[in-house]
């Protein structure tokens, strides 16, 4: 009898126990899709009244940030027909809110910055050593091959800029940046959808 | 004087240990968890991974003590939407999680330890962490915070064979504020088995 029960209360407690484990085994997912990486976010200085500005000027090239341009070499710029497009789309938002383009930053009352530049990370699996130094892995390990995974990320930052004293000291007044994973397809229209975002959510920008 | 009788009176009631057959009893329990107060307003959907293990010790027939500890994880997918702090606004997919994990001491009452079905009582106190997640884009705000923690519990047991129980337990689960989080809370509905030995 006194086994019996042994035996059931075994039983029931390995039963109980697979079963939480079961129930809670499968830990909750992330993201998966490209585009579920994608944020926006935006920031402005708030004593600075909008309302009483009407034009503005903007570069005719996105200018991409890189280590050259951090060593003091010519910048590069965003290739085609990403550029366009870009610069486009931030004038059509620009328009939109009332905002009239000009051609000289000096007569201008803000000027707009688009800049962009990627990321690069780059993962190694762990025993990528064994394929560059095979004997420091022993003879009877094997050949080791380097394994590896990347992924990039690009970011897109719009700033609207006023005239410090003499143009010494540009004061930003509103930013937004556009960042996510890039995966080579279908980049355009998640850029095309964080520009949009960038002004939706920016309503004090329009002045119309 | 009366009330040192009263006192001693209570202790050789909680204290005497009597003919109880089992000293002590394991509970295992599923969780299934809602989040309540802050802890629902940041995951309102249901957490169905969970756990509770308990551990008592008979006093006497009716009153047990003993401790638990436990596990629920709440998840959530927010749509891709705008959060807006002062002059700030960003926008995305969010992912929220929040990780619970209180670890109590408890006393329960069993009001017919002799019946089949045995209505019981817990009180716990305790600590219980937080662990609290929220992924957006390539970023993670982690925040963490161990609370002060107060647990009241009801339940039955129903004797399915000798010295074991099925539980079905209501347990609500309150870690007052720390200072990294507001004060975490959530009820959980566990269903088990409880082992006497």
């Amino acid at each position: 009898m006194y086994r019996n029960q042994l035996a059931i209360m075994k039983n029931l407690s390995m039963l109980s126990i697979s079963v939480i484990i079961m129930l809670t085994a499968c830990y909750p997912g992330g993201v998966e899709y490209y585009e579920e990486t994608d944020i926006v976010h935006t920031n402005f200085e708030e004593d600075f009244d909008f309302t009483a500005q009407r034009t503005y000027a903007m570069p005719d090239s996105v200018v991409k940030i890189t280590g050259n341009l951090i060593q003091g070499e010519d910048p590069e710029m965003i290739e085609e027909p990403y550029n366009t497009e870009i610069l486009q789309l931030i004038e059509t938002n620009m328009q939109n809110y009332g905002w009239q383009k000009v051609a000289d930053p000096a007569t201008a009352d803000v000027v707009l910055l688009p800049a962009a530049w990627t990321n690069t990370t780059i993962y190694f699996w762990s025993n990528y050593w064994c394929w560059y130094y095979p004997w420091y892995c022993g003879w009877g390990w094997g050949w080791y091959y380097p394994s590896f995974s990347s992924f990039t990320t690009g970011t897109l930052l719009m700033t609207i800029t006023v005239n410090g004293d003499e143009y010494v000291e540009p004061t930003e007044v509103w930013s937004g940046a556009i960042n996510g994973l890039l995966s080579g397809r279908q980049d355009g229209q998640r850029i095309t959808r964080g520009i949009n975002q960038a002004f939706t959510q920016s309503p004090y920008l329009k002045i119309n | 004087m009366k009330k040192i009788l009263i006192i001693i009176a209570v202790l050789s009631v909680v204290l005497t240990k009597n003919a109880q057959a089992q000293e002590n009893n394991l509970k295992l329990d599923y969780a299934i968890a809602f989040g309540t107060g802050d802890l629902g307003d940041f995951i309102s959907a249901t957490s169905f991974r969970g756990a509770v293990m308990e551990y008592q010790r008979y006093l006497n027939d009716n009153f047990s003590v003993g401790g638990e500890i436990g596990w629920s994880a709440f998840y959530e997918r927010k749509d891709y939407d705008s959060y807006t702090i002062d002059t700030r606004t960003v926008t995305g997919v969010q992912y929220r999680y929040s990780n619970q994990v209180p670890i109590l001491i408890s006393g329960e009452y069993n009001f017919s330890p002799a019946a089949t079905l045995r209505p019981y009582a817990n009180l716990a106190i305790g600590t219980m962490y937080t662990r609290r997640d929220t992924d957006m884009g390539l970023w993670r705000l982690q925040e963490t915070a161990w609370h002060f923690t107060m647990k009241p519990e009801l339940g039955l047991d129903y004797e399915v064979a000798p010295n074991t129980a099925l539980n079905l337990a209501l347990k609500y689960y309150y870690g007052f504020a720390a200072s990294d989080l507001e004060a975490q809370s959530y009820a959980v509905i566990g269903i088990g088995f409880r082992f006497l030995f």
